[in-house]
């Protein structure tokens, strides 16, 4: 009797088996309870269904990885390339080091330009500012001038937030739009399952992971913004906020591409020209 | 240790598809714990390797790039679980042979009884004699994996080979269940 190699096992869970071999496969794995055990062990570690327990040690794990110092990846010998790892070089040509440092450095010269006029100016600007680099649905555009420390200096017990008596998807976005990331999180993912294909709350969700303190929430934020886009690959706060995780997370190029996709389902509007912003300063690299 | 981005980039994932993985890394972590915790890996040794299991995951992954472009998410997780256990199963073949029999045996020991009741009741025979069955190795699949591998109708269903709608794999056991009954009674 020949058993089932564990790929065969695979495509047999995953549906890509084809047709022909499905049948002695499961003629098989009715007689054989080594094979049964091994897909039964395949179909019970790939259960969906994250335990409290589970969702623990892999948040454990995780933060773990979040505080050891990153580690640009040229640092790293490459499999294929073993002999090429000079660390010193490595650090100081890796060309995403200097984007972002670059990126910084202009950022800071923007906003020193824009703090340093006049204090009605900044206050007119301040009171039409977005709070922080992402896009809300549903928002109109506001510039984004203000760091997340200022705003979260607004929140002193002395004044505090009055909560509406609304659902999730309304105090999510109450809490997104008061930069109270770990509420808006809460709140959003509730809204999330109670409305899955709502394009805004995933948008928003996508924010509010984005925004949040946890470095690693950025993968969830890229999750949330590409299952909005696959909803609807036209929807314009998905765009442009995908385009915001992809920098924050490295990966430039697709940035500058999702940035591109943007301009051609949105080329007028306010949000349209921080776009073009966008792309001009990476131009200028 | 890396995060997420380094670790795909280190693995050749650069680009789209790296993108498009790296919200996978909580489920790979997760497949990764619940493998090594059948094998009685405790949490501490897990903290302590899960960083270069991910590395190998993704250095593993980029070997199998392209059956991952054309794979839908289901098979995705099932690529996922599968390198998952071959990592863990690698590591307590090294630490101890003994171990790496855990796991695979700890899910069937669940239910040793009813096994052993199967072992006496010859469920295939039965259900051969059924002339009504015209899904016989199928059905005795499902049988045995409810009964004996203990996978609850939902896990059985998430087999997308097996094409079931929701909820049916309670009705085919229900079923079963009927068709077995006069049999056990002789």
């Amino acid at each position: 009797m020949q058993h089932l190699t564990s790929e065969t096992l695979q495509y047999y869970v995953g549906g890509s088996l084809p047709t022909a071999d499905v049948f002695d496969a499961e003629q098989h794995l009715a007689l054989c309870h080594g094979c049964r055990r091994e897909l039964s062990l395949l179909v019970r570690i790939t259960s969906s269904d994250l335990t409290e327990e589970e969702a623990e040690i892999v948040g454990s794990v995780e933060a773990s990885m979040r505080k050891r110092p990153p580690v640009p990846a040229r640092f790293f010998p490459l499999r294929s390339h073993p002999s090429s790892w000079v660390p010193s070089r490595a650090l100081f040509l890796d060309w995403r080091f200097v984007t972002v440092a670059l990126t910084v450095l202009i950022a800071a010269g923007l906003m020193w330009v824009k703090f340093s006029a006049s204090n009605s100016e900044r206050g007119r600007q301040l009171a039409s500012a977005r709070a922080f680099e992402g896009r809300i649905a549903g928002h109109a555009y506001g510039e984004f001038i203000r760091t997340r420390e200022v705003v979260s200096n607004e929140k002193t017990p002395s004044s505090p937030l009055k909560v509406p008596n609304a659902g999730n998807e309304e105090l999510g976005r109450f809490y997104l739009e008061h930069a109270d990331f770990q509420n808006a999180v809460r709140y959003l993912e509730s809204a999330k399952a109670e409305h899955p294909t709502s394009l805004s709350i995933r948008n928003d969700l996508g924010i509010a992971y984005m925004e949040g303190s946890e470095e690693s929430a950025l993968i969830k934020a890229v999750g949330e913004l590409r299952q909005a886009l696959a909803l609807n690959p036209q929807y314009e706060p998905a765009l442009f906020n995908l385009a915001i995780a992809y920098e924050r997370l490295g990966y430039l190029p697709e940035a500058e591409q999702q940035l591109k996709l943007y301009l051609q389902v949105d080329s007028e509007s306010a949000w349209a020209q921080e776009v073009k912003s966008k792309l001009q300063l990476r131009q200028h690299r | 240790m890396a995060g997420a981005p380094e670790i795909a980039h280190l693995s050749g994932f650069g680009g789209a598809i790296g993108a498009v993985l790296l919200p996978l890394h909580v489920s790979l972590l997760s497949y990764l714990w619940r493998a090594f915790r059948l094998t009685g890996g405790s949490r501490t040794d897990f903290m302590s390797a899960a960083d270069g299991w991910i590395r190998q995951a993704f250095r593993d992954l980029a070997r199998e790039k392209r059956a991952l472009v054309r794979a839908d998410d289901r098979s995705v997780h099932a690529i996922l679980g599968r390198i998952a256990i071959r990592i863990v199963a690698a590591h307590t073949r090294a630490v101890c042979s003994q171990q790496n029999d855990a796991l695979y045996a700890s899910d069937s020991d669940v239910c040793p009884t009813i096994s052993a009741l199967l072992d006496l009741l010859d469920v295939e025979t039965a259900l051969n004699a059924d002339p009504d069955n015209l899904n016989l190795r199928r059905d005795l699949l499902i049988f045995k994996l409810h009964f004996v591998e203990c996978l609850t109708p939902q896990q059985i269903e998430s087999i997308q080979s097996l094409d079931l709608p929701p909820s049916s794999v309670e009705i085919i056991l229900n079923h079963l269940r009927k068709r077995l009954r006069p049999r056990t009674v002789e």
